[in-house]
């Protein structure tokens, strides 16, 4: 049952106003504009160790980046992927490859910002913890390659542990992740 | 049942609004922030299985992080309830819907995003409104329904997120009635014989009203005011003004809604009828004149001639309900003489297609009564339809046009026979200039004695 019909301006708790604001597709400039600047920094990082084969893939993640931002596609993922690719392919040193990770969740998390969010303060501070954590978990693994010297480890000294490591990875991803469900 | 301004009314009969499905509660789910970053790192860490280069994982280590800062534990499911400023309005003005999103928790997001209806417009307020850190956020639009009849102008899809997980529930105000703008005219088309009430309308009768009417010798008892000097001096005795009675009319409207409930072309006659009642109700009512009206099309519905703004609204809302699909020829000797007394004027909107309308018109005319049929058509066949066959034959799909303008020429002819002038409302006419033609009305037809 629907309350009946407010009369006048209720007060609005968090309420943001976007009257008066600049907006590109409804999402603030200055969000759109870190979205695509993280996002092209991100394909483009890892390309000073990266082959020359990897440029055109390099070149479509850069493309899907503004395809995010400006027709608002919702697959900023694959724009990481080719990153992902890129870095596979590169000779970069595990700094390069801790601020790579970085740039990838910076990109994700502003990709994600609402559309018809206003003033961005509020909403990127909700975001400083994510980052937090991000930076922490980047420092453990750098911790721990300062420790255990990670690149000497064989991951591929097994073709069964290889494969078990996919299958655990891949039933994570999907067990903690079930089916999207289509909007109501 | 009975009213104070009709003494009866028709049989206002509804079909049955089907079943709605019931609609499967609102689940939390993976926001799409959560998706993407998991699949980041499924990405990363593939990689680094793949190539065997374990600094690979480092790039899935902040996303990993991220994803185990977010909480895991679903919040009660909010509520949304969407209202609106009122239940009724007109063509064009402007509805303010107020969404309310209410969780027992603070939720990270609130994100209010108004869709409005095929024929509403967004006026103000933003599209989507987000709220940030709020248990409780309500959002206000303002929206211009453009077209008539009883629908939501809009639905609000509100998405509330807490973590990584978030919850998408779409939600519609109740149905609103949207009356059809009447435009603006004067009711100058009235039949020949006024009722004996008290109105704007010039009667043949002399009476108290001020147009004139005529001069007659000085009676004892007139006043004084009616002299007319200059005839009296002329004739040598005093003679006075006579003047016309004013009286009210009766009118009633009738509109011819038979045909397919669906379709451009039907949409487009049913609307230019709708909007031709609304301005000839709102033109008499507001002269003190009684109106009333009669739908045919499947059921037969009717409203008694009645006065008042209150009939205004009563006739309005038995417009939004015009069109009713049905194979159900209408007897209209169900009307009682109350709802179609006998001589009044009868101004028929009709798209003079279905034989069961063209039926009810003449059986209207032979009873005596003075009818007007206002022709809302306004297209025509394409003549390149379908194009295969007019590519093929195109002589016979220019004969095929040409006799359905000979059988539309046949149809007004035969209403014309009968004494039934037929307009045709062009797209950029108004009203009253296409009833300008037939002031004043054909005379009331006298009514055959039975034997």
């Amino acid at each position: 049952m629907n309350p009946p019909a407010l009369r006048g301006r209720p007060a609005l708790r968090g309420r943001i106003s976007l009257r008066g604001r600049l907006s590109l597709r409804g999402r603030p400039r200055i969000l759109a504009a870190l979205a695509v600047v993280l996002g092209l920094l991100t394909v483009a990082w890892p390309l000073p160790w990266a082959p020359a084969w990897t440029y055109p893939v390099a070149g479509l993640g850069a493309v899907t980046v503004l395809a995010a931002a400006v027709l608002r596609w919702p697959h900023p993922v694959l724009a990481v992927a080719a990153a992902i690719i890129s870095c596979a392919a590169a000779t970069a040193g595990v700094a390069v490859l801790a601020a790579e990770g970085l740039f990838i969740l910076g990109y994700l998390l502003a990709a994600d910002a609402p559309r018809g969010l206003a003033v961005p303060g509020p909403w990127l501070r909700r975001q400083a913890p994510l980052l937090l954590a991000g930076l922490i978990a980047a420092g453990a693994v750098l911790a721990m390659d300062a420790a255990l010297a990670m690149d000497a480890v064989d991951l591929a000294a097994s073709a069964w542990i290889t494969l078990a490591g996919l299958a655990a990875a891949t039933a994570a991803y999907l067990i903690a992740l079930p089916s999207r469900r289509r909007p109501p | 049942m009975r009213t104070p301004f009709n003494r009866r009314t028709g049989p206002v009969s509804r079909p049955a609004p089907p079943p709605a499905p019931a609609a499967a509660p609102p689940r939390w789910h993976p926001a799409p922030r959560t998706r993407n970053l998991a699949t980041a790192a499924l990405l990363a860490l593939l990689a680094a299985i793949l190539t065997g280069h374990a600094a690979l994982v480092l790039l899935a280590a902040p996303a990993l992080g991220a994803l185990a800062l977010m909480p895991r534990r679903q919040p009660p499911e909010p509520a949304v309830t969407v209202a609106l400023s009122g239940a009724r309005c007109f063509e064009g003005e402007e509805v303010t819907v107020t969404a309310t999103v209410s969780s027992p928790r603070p939720l990270d997001e609130i994100v209010a995003e108004l869709a409005p209806g095929p024929h509403v417009t967004l006026v103000s307020g933003a599209a989507t409104q987000v709220f940030v850190q709020a248990s409780r956020a309500t959002a206000t639009w303002v929206v211009r329904p453009g077209r008539w009849g009883r629908y939501p102008p809009a639905a609000v899809l509100a998405r509330a997120g807490l973590g990584g997980a978030q919850v998408l529930i779409r939600a519609e105000p109740d149905p609103l009635e949207v009356f059809p703008q009447p435009a603006r005219m004067r009711p100058r088309l009235v039949p020949a014989e006024l009722l004996r009430r008290i109105g704007e309308h010039t009667g043949r009768a002399a009476g108290a009203g001020v147009e004139f009417a005529g001069l007659r010798p000085y009676q004892p008892g007139d006043t004084l005011r009616d002299v007319n000097r200059a005839v009296s001096i002329r004739r040598g005795q005093p003679h006075v003004n006579q003047r016309a009675a004013a009286r009210a009319a009766d009118l009633v409207i009738m509109i011819d809604a038979f045909g397919q409930a669906q379709g451009a072309v039907a949409a487009a006659t049913l609307d230019l009828a709708v909007h031709g009642a609304a301005a000839l109700a709102a033109a008499y009512l507001r002269v003190s004149d009684r109106a009333g009206i009669v739908v045919l099309g499947g059921a037969l519905r009717w409203l008694g001639p009645a006065h008042g703004t209150r009939q205004f609204y009563r006739i309005a809302e038995l417009l939004l309900q015009a069109r009713y699909d049905s194979w159900v020829t209408p007897d209209l000797d169900r009307i009682p003489r109350t709802a179609l007394p006998p001589g009044t004027l009868v101004v028929v909107f009709s798209p003079l297609l279905d034989p069961r309308g063209l039926a009810a018109l003449t059986d209207l005319r032979r009873r005596g009564f003075p009818l007007i049929v206002v022709d809302t058509l306004r297209d025509e066949p394409p003549p390149a339809s379908p194009a295969a066959f007019t590519a093929r034959h195109p002589a016979e799909a220019g004969l095929a046009l040409r006799l359905w303008r000979l059988d539309r020429a046949a149809t007004r002819s035969a209403l014309r026979g009968l004494g039934v002038p037929v307009l045709s409302w062009p797209a950029d006419a108004e009203l009253d200039s296409v009833l300008a033609p037939v002031r004043p009305p054909p005379a009331a037809r006298p009514r055959p004695v039975r034997s």
